[in-house]
């Protein structure tokens, strides 16, 4: 038997199942308010965006970095392994694996998929965000380079052209590192060189594409060396596949040395190790929270660098990436609910507030050492020790607040706060209360008084307080596990 | 002493479906109480219901003395729950599941290995104990979720399609078990199935369910002549 199926027809079933997908989780007016959402905010993005007074190269190159970020998750998520999807949204069958059972080719079906995105993200996501930005300009308060006239067409096609290129081609950064295997050796050569190519940028203090040209291939090779023997040293890529991996480090033996540190009687030690093996024994290992970490760190570099640029801040670093860093919590909480759904548990003497407290340690272990690692290796050459003590405590505050707007709004499954519209603007307002203040603070710290810094350390304890607020409500109300 | 008693049980799904309509069923210890009905009838629901596993809109439970809605923990503590759709954790192999489980529902060290032994020569796990579950076929993960719903010898079980998936050999061996654990340490057990073969084999009392309600409660032996199964789960 053939494969009859035209490409065409192919598509138009993965736009509804992607439609499907999105409307069966969140209701279909919840979704579709989404992009009204987004429209919303980034016409005050638009709006705002001549505050930072200076040329258009820039802000474009800032605007498309975001979007390239935007594609890498939305990459990461779309080809996610089957089992995440399945704790989703329950066992689940997608056009992407008919190629197992249907006469239909595997790349074609990939293909297909990239096109969907293309397409289904392009309508409902790039251009409200697009229209939005580019309708800001033109309406703005503030005094613009930016004058309406027919141009604006020609202007708004291209500006929408290259956001679908370049969030096309996050896509595909994604994909690949959702796709290959990171404990096989090509894809650690690919990562150690990313993130050595990332590294020698980081380091040098005029950022240009000459620069990249002309990066010394024996820095390079020693770099993507340093960074290699460092992640095995540290585990994060075991050259085991995962049932090789299973008989070598069970369950059993890490709870037993575990427990003597945590208390061991409790259900929810277990399910923190659990979990632990989970996220290991799953694709990317423990690599993949780091590569989650990394776009957060990523977007921060670039948005203090450029804005460093501009104006030549009299910055407080160490408030800038303790604000941006406390972002790290989205990606590792979701990270913790992907491989390990909450009905499993619901056969066994098992609470919610069990799971959720589990959720609460496994966080308190991975990402708050994690993100102080990075702050401090942000900010370490330009603090002292008191001002270093600040940002940590606002980093933690932040974190902390996170987690509870996350386990509130988001509970057993994060998702819902990516394409909800209504639950994703309150997260978003929520978190942008704290964090911006802290930011703009952290951009001009030098030249601010230093009750408005104090006042500021207050607030980021504050964020922490509701978010302990949050988690004791949570925990409070999810002491038995009901499903429906 | 009933094992398990309901009363005026009630639930309807967001969709509107009314999965359970006035529910009234007992339960004595050491039955084995089959639950038939056509797809959609409410089997699962009612035992996802018993079991705490979702909250009824209204009604009463009580299982071995707990009060489900206020207990639904102590609840699962004390029963065993064989849940039709589900898998035994994916990333974790069938070993450790079984120490997950060991640990989780408090049984000795030598208790679950000696337990465990006798479930992997009956079930012929072994091949397959450092595989992760999510590598096994669905006939072995179904293995690997029956023993370890019997780990720790629940007074009372819930089955739900406990022999989906699975070759006819390992079918016997399990349905002989069930009898054992039933006859012999006078367990209760409740059996979810559309399969009225297997129910009239196994059960002592058949309860009928149809559109959320049981419309009828039977002795195995009063049906054991009776081949009419349009009749008995449409109650036409």
């Amino acid at each position: 038997m053939t494969n009859n199926i035209s490409y065409t027809k192919l598509l138009k079933w993965f736009l509804k199942e992607e439609w499907r997908l999105f409307t069966t989780l969140f209701g279909q007016i919840r979704f579709v308010t989404f992009p009204i959402i987004i429209f919303t905010f980034a016409i005050i993005l638009g709006a705002a965006s001549p505050i930072l007074n200076t040329s258009t190269e820039y802000l474009l190159f800032i605007y498309l970095l975001l979007i390239t970020i935007f594609g890498i998750q939305t990459g990461s998520i779309g080809f996610e392994a089957r089992d995440s999807i399945n704790n989703l949204i329950g066992e689940t069958s997608r056009i992407l694996y008919a190629s197992k059972t249907l006469p239909i080719k595997k790349q074609q079906l990939v293909l297909l998929f990239l096109i969907k995105d293309a397409i289904f993200y392009s309508l409902m996501f790039l251009a409200p965000i697009t229209i939005g930005v580019l309708l800001g300009l033109v309406i703005t308060p503030i005094e613009s380079f930016y004058v309406f006239n027919l141009s604006i067409l020609i202007d708004f096609g291209l500006l929408y052209l290259m956001t679908i290129l370049v969030f096309m081609f996050g896509v595909s950064i994604g994909f690949v590192f959702t796709t290959i295997r990171l404990e096989r050796i090509t894809g650690l050569i690919i990562l150690s060189f990313l993130i050595a190519l990332g590294y020698s940028l980081f380091t040098f203090d005029n950022f240009s594409i000459d620069y990249i040209m002309n990066i010394s291939l024996l820095y390079l090779i020693n770099l993507i060396l340093f960074f290699t023997a460092l992640f095995i040293s540290f585990g994060l890529i075991q050259f085991r596949n995962p049932d090789k991996l299973a008989m070598k480090s069970k369950f059993k033996n890490r709870y037993k040395s575990m427990s003597d540190l945590i208390s061991p009687s409790r259900n929810s030690t277990k399910i923190m190790m659990k979990n632990l093996i989970d996220i290991q024994r799953s694709a990317g290992g423990f690599l993949k929270i780091i590569f989650s970490a990394s776009t957060i760190v990523l977007t921060a570099f670039m948005l203090v660098y450029f804005m460093n640029s501009f104006f030549g801040l009299a910055a407080k670093y160490e408030f800038i990436y303790a604000s941006l860093f406390a972002l790290m919590t989205y990606p590792i909480y979701n990270i913790m609910f992907r491989y390990d759904s909450i009905e499993t548990y619901s056969i066994l003497p098992i609470s919610k507030l069990e799971v959720y407290k589990a959720k609460v340690i496994l966080f308190s272990i991975i990402s708050i050492p994690l993100s102080i690692i990075l702050y401090t290796a942000f900010i370490i050459t330009n603090v002292t020790i008191v001002f270093y003590i600040k940002g940590v405590i606002i980093l933690l505050s932040l974190q902390y607040y996170q987690l509870g707007l996350l386990m509130f709004f988001g509970g057993d499954d994060p998702h819902r706060l990516l394409f909800d519209g209504i639950s994703f603007s309150i997260y978003s307002i929520a978190t942008l209360i704290f964090i911006i203040p802290i930011l703009v603070i952290g951009m001009y710290g030098l030249i601010i008084s230093s009750t408005i810094i104090y006042g500021i350390v207050l607030w980021g304890v504050v964020s922490g307080v509701i978010g302990f607020i949050l988690i004791h409500y949570v925990l409070k109300n999810n002491l038995e596990i009901n499903n429906i | 002493m009933a094992d398990i008693k309901v009363n005026s049980l009630t639930k309807t799904y967001i969709t509107g479906t009314k999965a359970l309509q006035d529910i009234n069923l007992e339960i004595e210890k050491g039955e084995f109480y089959g639950l038939i009905g056509v797809n959609g009838a409410g089997k699962t629901t009612l035992i996802n219901s018993l079991t705490g596993q979702i909250k009824p809109d209204d009604g009463e439970i009580d299982i071995l003395g707990y009060d489900v809605m206020e207990n639904s923990k102590e609840v699962r503590a004390d029963v065993g729950i064989l849940p039709e759709k589900e898998s035994p954790m994916s990333f974790m192999t069938p070993e450790e599941y079984f120490d997950f489980i060991g640990e989780v529902r408090g049984i000795e060290e030598d208790t679950l290995e000696k337990k465990v032994d006798e479930w992997i020569n009956k079930l012929n796990l072994s091949q397959h104990m450092n595989s992760l579950n999510k590598h096994l076929s669905r006939g072995q993960q179904q293995k690997v979720l029956f023993a370890g719903t019997f780990l720790h010898e629940p007074d009372v079980v819930f089955i739900d399609e406990p022999l989906a998936n699975l070759d006819p050999l390992i079918q016997e061996i399990l349905k002989d078990y069930l009898r054992e654990y039933n006859e012999e340490e006078n367990k209760t057990i409740i059996l979810s199935t559309h399969h009225l073969d297997v129910a009239k084999e196994l059960c002592n009392t058949l309860g009928v369910m149809k559109d959320g309600e049981l419309i009828g409660e039977y002795n195995v032996e009063e049906l054991k002549n009776n081949d009419n199964i349009r009749e008995l789960l449409t109650g036409d």
